[in-house]
């Protein structure tokens, strides 16, 4: 099963007119891998799914499934299954007729189409809405309709269109926990586009962030989070802080830079870096303490400018003559210990090994939820 | 929340007398053609009613001095179905057409709606030379039908506009997504989905070709249809059973509209009961 539902993508290119929607992207989906794309509206992730799914022709490159090369063939017969972001339930059908409509299409028997279609419902819980229409059902109900009625195609690959974007925040940490479950139970391949970060680090085995048509980075959730590729990917997963610094010296051990404010950061692993270079490295927000006294090296201090209680954390926003702002998670009885005050100066100092140097250009903000 | 009872004002009273006398305008004259129509076998063109009968209504049928006005009725009757038919089917597949941006989208729409806009007297006359240029005899179900056409077609198209408005290409994508071939979507998601619009279409359809007249006038050949029977009794006719015609033109408009209802009402009990038949 693995192999058949193997994806790989080469060289594909979407363009519509002038516009590159996709920009010569290679991809590796393994088999059974749940696989999420992320990235702001437009960076041309639904539409690489779109072209998996056949919806669109690429302009160039292959798209191979399995063993087959699949970039012209006819949607409906490439073993694929999308599910539509509005679930494109039909509403003239029964949900059990909306169900058993691939099998209609394949002339399967009436009794023989709805006993399946039964089955499938059954398996989502809403066998006994099987006579209702669509527009009788909740959102979550007609997600489930919408979910059984891709899956009765026994697809290699399910391709999800922001599956979870249209329901409240319950059912959505709810559905999140099914579709794992049931990937899992099916160990098919799951493409699920998101624009949310939390979704995709749950979800996945691998991530694949996208910006202006390109893949910025592909890799596992753990290794996206902790070994951005770009300012972009670091900014965009969130939970980093993103520096700016120039290369003072480098040697094995690493490179030394200095920031504007004269302070010095080790960068481990940067040896091959030629000194008076602009680069830019990213440090965890939670992986950052406040400390009595400026640091020489690998500290950062500022005004603090907002002070935000999460629970089972407090985030200070400083204000540090960065571009952006410098983030500091706090355990919250660490913070309540010694409580601060907006505007107060605060020093932050951190470990050497915790700056990651970020070799990727691409340096957009790429603010999630652009919609 | 309770809300205070609140006094009309004046400008509900005026509104309200306003919509008054506009209902009276709109139902009025045929209120005054269906009472009148009912007039006595003494009775005139005007009020006062001179007893109540159905004697006009008689004499319309037996009477041999109002023209052709069954045969006009006829094929009336058989060029509005004529017209339903076409402009449903055609205006179904330009409506679809026109959702992508094709090449020269935008002027073939603008052709084909501007028949709207050109006085249909001139039209006529045209169409008329056309066909005889081209060899046709004049007939009511050919020149006829293409007068009808230049009128049934733009509006039918307009309203397919609005139908298609409501229609969401997603169902049609996740038809092909379950492996349906073009006519299958077609036929099993596209069509049954925008049905109760395209009723509305093929209604238009019959009503505008069914009262035509300047298109009508000449392009029919030598047998008349019923509006331009009509027209000429009001000339030459100067009894009450001009008003029983007018009433009887009505009824069948009705009739017809009634009838597309009634089909729609079946066709939805029927899918319900197929529905309840599948358990």
């Amino acid at each position: 099963m693995t192999d058949q539902s193997r994806i790989e993508i080469q060289n594909v290119t979407k363009l519509y007119g002038p516009v590159k929607a996709v920009n010569n992207v290679d991809l590796t989906i393994d088999g059974g891998a749940y696989c999420c794309m992320i990235g702001p509206s437009g960076c041309g992730k639904t539409t690489l799914l779109r072209m998996i799914a056949g919806h669109e022709v690429p302009t160039a490159g292959t798209i191979t499934i399995g063993a087959a090369d699949v970039t012209s063939v006819r949607t409906g017969s490439r073993g694929t299954a999308l599910m539509f972001q509005n679930y494109a339930l039909f509403p003239h059908l029964t949900l059990a007729d909306n169900v058993a409509f691939s099998l209609r299409v394949k002339g399967v028997a009436v009794d023989q189409r709805r006993r399946e279609a039964r089955e499938m419902l059954e398996r989502v819980q809403l066998l006994h809405l099987a006579d209702r229409v669509p527009s009788e059902l909740s959102g979550g109900q007609q997600q489930r309709v919408a979910l059984a009625r891709a899956l009765i195609t026994n697809p290699k690959v399910l391709l999800l269109d922001e599956p979870l974007s249209a329901l409240d925040e319950f059912l959505r940490l709810k559905m999140r926990v099914e579709l794992k479950r049931l990937q899992t139970e099916l160990g098919i391949t799951f493409i699920h586009v998101t624009h949310t970060q939390p979704e995709a680090i749950a979800l996945a085995d691998q991530v694949v962030v996208m910006d202006h048509g390109v893949i910025d980075q592909a890799a596992t959730p753990r290794e996206i989070y902790n070994h951005p590729s770009s300012p972009y990917v670091a900014r965009f997963m969130g939970g980093q802080n993103v520096l700016a610094a120039t290369v003072q010296s480098a040697s094995v051990a690493g490179a030394v830079a200095t920031g504007s404010s004269g302070v010095s950061f080790d960068l481990p692993g940067a040896g091959d870096v030629t000194p008076g270079t602009d680069v830019r490295f990213s440090v965890r927000r939670d992986r950052v303490h406040i400390v009595d006294a400026p640091a020489a090296r690998n500290s950062i201090s500022g005004k603090v400018s907002n002070i935000e209680y999460q629970g089972t954390y407090v985030k200070v926003a400083l204000e540090a003559n960065q571009d952006e702002e410098f983030m500091v998670y706090m355990n919250d009885e660490a913070y309540f210990d010694r409580p601060r005050e907006l505007g107060e100066t605060v020093h932050v100092a951190w470990e050497p090994v915790m700056n990651h140097m970020l070799r990727g250009a691409n340096n957009s903000t790429g603010r999630p939820h652009e919609d | 929340m309770s809300q205070a009872p609140t006094r009309r004002g004046a400008d509900f009273y005026l509104l309200a007398g306003f919509f008054a006398l506009f209902v009276i305008f709109l139902y009025g004259p045929m209120l005054m053609i269906f009472i009148l129509s009912f007039q006595g076998p003494t009775g005139g063109l005007t009020f006062p009613m001179r007893g109540v009968s159905t004697h006009w209504f008689q004499d319309l049928w037996s009477s041999s001095r109002y023209g052709d006005l069954g045969g006009g009725l006829r094929r009336s009757l058989g060029l509005g179905v004529l017209s339903l038919i076409v402009t449903a089917v055609v205006c179904l597949f330009a409506g679809l057409a026109f959702r992508h941006r094709f090449w020269g989208a935008g002027p073939l729409f603008y052709l084909s709606i501007i028949s709207l806009v050109v006085p249909g007297i001139l039209l006529g006359l045209g169409i008329s030379q056309l066909f005889q240029m081209m060899g046709f005899r004049l007939a009511w179900w050919l020149s006829g039908l293409g007068a009808h056409l230049s009128w049934t077609l733009p509006f039918g198209l307009l309203i397919m506009f609005a139908v298609l408005n409501r229609f969401d290409g997603s169902w049609e994508e996740a038809a092909r997504d379950a492996g349906a071939r073009p006519w299958q979507v077609l036929r099993l998601v596209t069509v049954p989905i925008l049905f109760p619009g395209l009723i509305a279409v093929a209604l238009f359809g019959f009503t505008l070709s069914y009262d035509e007249m300047p298109r009508s006038l000449l392009t029919v050949g030598g047998k008349n249809t019923l509006p331009i029977e009509i027209s000429n009794m009001t000339t030459n006719v100067t009894t009450p059973a001009l008003y029983a015609i007018g009433t009887v033109t009505s009824l069948i408009s009705f009739l017809v509209i009634a009838a597309a209802f009634l089909a729609i009402a079946i066709i939805q009990k029927r899918r319900a009961s197929a529905r309840r038949g599948a358990d």
